[in-house]
């Protein structure tokens, strides 16, 4: 396989290193700082709680509200997405039968947007919803990988993109990477099982192009769930130890 | 028991009776979509630019684009904006109020912005006047006036109509730098591909095309694809090439990359249905304009 650095140094199938500190906040029921590369989100989780309005509890589960607050700017209709991915993500992570009448709000914060923002802060939201003693049916794990290429490129006769040529899977895209990106594709999966939970492709690709960037997608999802349990590990251990 | 009662009581049971069966409540099999009718020039007020009307099954959608002059951002200097901006008001269904947009409209925005802005279906070059200065605003205005399920299908085919149709005035910038627009025809917006969606319920591991309102109620997740077909290579039949334009899948039951593969194929040979439908109502639609011009 050829090995084209990018900007960063990485290659195209590297990941930015992750990082996270729970239970930072002390009024939240679970909270993390984490990120990847200058990617950072604070997610806190308070709940499960009584509604603050009664009309919109559900007899028979927990309701999730997710807000999302970005870095800088007013909320855009893109956040409101976001917010709406997060949630319908969560929903199918959290067991939510086991909370009737009950919500769990989660609040996301980011601190700054270096690309990939949606699939950190999905992260971010199963570590704080672990941190907060959460029930959950799995895991949510999610990455994203974008095929380079600018996006003029992409608006070309597809002779033309033949002799442009240069596209390039990359995981775990920065910011200036997404901003000429022929096309990403955003996939969340429960951890340890092969199906697609969430997906949001923009851009435009081949059939086979998708495919390959989501089995790359899934494949750094794994990478996330191994480095989501060691750091969740890590933390009760020290608990404990700090207990004793 | 009585059928109604039946629905009512176990509304999945009864449901997956149906779909056991290779059949739905309405009539159509798994993944047959409702017709499509599609007309174009339905608003004819002077300053709306294109506008269709799509209905889909019994769901009504109508579209206007509204042209403005305005300056480029400074991120983009040479590119026009698009704005999108969805209205599911209580007009259509009950479900929804009046007042801010529901997170469902929300979430449509930006599935339309998405497509317009990221798979590129015409360049936001060409809507420069000139450059740093003035370049044209697309205001699209969507409108549902009957919500009977999958409002993105109809919602999305009603934009690619408004483009099809879509005329740039010509302009004269003024000494003064403002910006007039001039008597003329107009150049066509060049769209380089049609994006075509189809959405899908997946209930129990099958997939439901285009899901009635009945149908999203009761389904596990919902996927739209959107993709646009290569014309004039590929040819006739054959399945030819199509280019994915936009994946939507927000939560809901996981689904196999095996499902996946296959709403896609359905979805190219839906396109392949729709696009004449498409084209048809745009190329009737220049007609009637040419036939009523020489009379003003």
């Amino acid at each position: 396989m050829r090995r084209r650095l990018r900007f960063d140094g990485r290659t195209g199938d590297q990941i930015r290193g992750l990082f996270a500190d729970q239970g930072i906040l002390n009024r939240a029921d679970g909270s993390v700082r984490f990120g990847a590369g200058n990617t950072s989100v604070l997610v806190a989780v308070y709940g499960p709680a009584q509604p603050a309005q009664q009309k919109k509890e559900k007899p028979d589960r927990a309701i999730i509200e997710v807000s999302w607050r970005a870095d800088k700017g007013a909320q855009t209709s893109a956040d409101a997405e976001r917010e709406l991915y997060v949630r319908r993500t969560l929903e199918e992570a959290v067991a939510v039968a086991r909370y009737p009448r009950s919500v769990i709000s989660v609040v996301v914060q980011v601190l700054c947007d270096d690309g990939s923002v949606l699939s950190a802060a999905i992260n971010a939201c199963a570590m704080a919803l672990v941190d907060a003693g959460v029930e959950m049916i799995g895991m949510p794990v999610a990455a994203t990988a974008c095929f380079s290429g600018s996006g003029s490129a992409a608006a070309a006769a597809p002779e033309q993109l033949q002799h442009l040529g240069e596209s390039h899977l990359q995981l775990d895209p920065s910011a200036s990477e997404e901003a000429t990106t022929r096309a990403t594709v955003m996939l969340a999966v429960l951890a340890g099982s092969d199906g697609i939970l969430t997906m949001k492709m923009t851009g435009q690709l081949g059939a086979e192009e998708l495919f390959a960037a989501s089995e790359a997608a899934r494949k750094a999802c794994d990478a996330v769930s191994v480095y989501l349990r060691r750091a969740v590990e890590a933390k009760v251990l020290r608990d404990v130890a700090n207990l004793q | 028991m009585e059928v109604e009662a039946f629905q009512k009581l176990d509304p999945q049971t009864f449901y997956r009776k149906f779909l056991s069966e290779g059949v739905r409540p309405d009539g159509r099999g798994l993944q047959e979509v409702r017709d499509v009718a599609v007309s174009c020039g339905v608003l004819t007020a002077p300053h709306v630019a294109a506008s269709a009307l799509v209905t889909l099954g019994d769901t009504k959608v109508v579209t206007g684009i509204t042209l403005q002059v305005g300056q480029p951002s400074q991120a983009e200097p040479g590119c026009g904006d698009v704005e999108v901006s969805v209205h599911l008001t209580p007009l259509c269904s009950s479900m929804f109020s009046v007042g801010r947009p529901s997170e469902q409209a929300q979430a449509l925005e930006a599935l339309i912005r998405d497509v317009l802005t990221a798979s590129r279906p015409f360049r936001r070059e060409d809507l420069l006047i000139e450059a740093r200065r003035f370049a044209w605003r697309l205001c699209i205005d969507m409108y549902c006036l009957s919500y009977e399920g999958n409002a993105a299908d109809a919602a999305l085919l009603s934009v690619a109509a408004c483009l099809l149709r879509l005329r740039l005035p010509p302009t004269v910038i003024t000494p003064d730098g403002e910006v007039l627009v001039a008597e003329g025809e107009g150049t066509p917006l060049p769209v380089s591909h049609v994006p075509l969606p189809l959405t899908f319920g997946v209930f129990e591991g099958a997939l439901v095309a285009d899901p009635s309102l009945l149908e999203e109620d009761l389904v596990a997740a919902a996927l739209t694809v959107v993709q646009s077909l290569d014309e004039g290579k590929g040819g006739s039949g054959g399945g030819g090439a199509a280019r994915v334009c936009a994946v939507h899948k927000a939560g809901g039951a996981c689904v196999a990359p095996a499902l996946l593969a296959r709403a896609l194929a359905l979805g190219r040979s839906h396109a392949q249905r729709v696009l004449p439908v498409l084209r048809g109502a745009a190329a009737s639609a220049a007609a009637a304009a040419a036939a009523t011009a020489p009379g003003t």
